[in-house]
């Protein structure tokens, strides 16, 4: 397969999204693609999905910033997140895609879900009015910092080139996290534990006291 | 997929966040999209560390998630503080430090 462009994804992972267990009768990615697909790269598959997944990550979001209900913002961030996690398993980055899951949607979000059910917000907390003036200023200032990034990102279009050929796996993220980042390995464990005293004190009941002391 | 098709999502979902930041007027959808812009920041450096072959701009994401994680545990609780002594998250009404 000369034509077909060398894709960033390792192969083996969209095999085992597909098949179950790597038979031994469709050894080629090649010959896969053409049973199942009819393509001929598997760099169009990539497409495809990474244009499924941003889609559904866009929707997600902008309906999470739409939403009067606080659960469904939280809901639709979720699946933000799911969508975002495909892609870093697009980005050949299936650890960081791991974490991402079990830290955002697995505690981060389940905390705000916590949070909104224990305040017990009401749908109808604001209105979100889309015609005021404000609104449309914000909405035309948003609209400018995207063009200004969009401006940025396509005037260095194929400036960036690849300075080593690292492989992306797991050991080798674990090795660099305790080799080259051990030091801020340590510090983020102290952050945590300042964050979770921090939140104890913050959220508690203060007791009142009584006279008789 | 060239990776300025992930930078450019990755604008988009910030500039989504910013305007969530800026209209919404609950706290707790404010602090959601403050979640939507690390997020999205953070897939500019997977797939930057994916475009340079260099495993730090996921050493890096780890370290975002870590620091999320703890500003978000405060956030709430500073949320659930408010709650308690003035009954609402709306941020326009609590405004006792403003002149």
């Amino acid at each position: 397969m000369g034509k077909c462009p060398q894709s960033a994804v390792d192969a083996k992972y969209i095999f085992y999204f597909f098949n179950n267990v790597w038979s031994q009768s469709v050894v080629d990615l090649s010959s896969w693609l053409n049973l199942y697909f009819f393509v001929e790269c598997i760099s169009v598959v990539e497409t495809i999905l990474f244009f499924i997944i941003a889609a559904f990550a866009l929707v997600s979001a902008i309906g999470m910033v739409l939403q009067k209900n606080p659960v469904y913002s939280v809901l639709l961030l979720i699946v933000t997140l799911f969508a975002i996690a495909g892609l870093y398993v697009l980005l050949n980055a299936s650890f960081i895609a791991a974490v991402h899951m079990i830290v955002y949607a697995g505690a981060i979000m389940v905390l705000f879900l916590f949070v909104v059910m224990m305040l017990d917000l009401r749908e109808d907390i604001e209105r979100i009015n889309l015609k005021s003036l404000p609104k449309f200023i914000t909405v035309s200032a948003v609209g400018i910092l995207f063009v200004e990034m969009a401006m940025v990102i396509s005037l260095s279009f194929g400036a960036m080139s690849p300075l080593n050929n690292q492989v992306a796996d797991t050991p080798a993220v674990g090795n660099l996290l305790f080799t080259k980042y051990l030091l801020p390995f340590e510090v983020a464990s102290v952050l945590l534990l300042a964050a979770i005293i921090g939140t104890v004190i913050i959220a508690r009941k203060k007791l009142v006291p009584t006279h008789s002391e | 997929m060239a990776v300025e098709y992930y930078l450019g999502l990755s604008a988009a979902l910030f500039a989504v966040g910013v305007f969530g930041v800026l209209v919404r007027r609950n706290a707790i959808i404010v602090f959601l999209c403050i979640e939507l812009m690390l997020n999205a920041v953070n897939l500019t450096f997977v797939a930057l560390s994916n475009h340079v072959q260099n495993l730090d701009g996921q050493i890096f994401v780890f370290f975002v998630m870590i620091v999320a994680a703890a500003e978000v545990a405060i956030g709430l609780a500073l949320v659930v503080a408010i709650f308690r002594s003035k009954e609402t998250v709306n941020v326009d009404e609590i405004s006792l430090m403003r002149w």
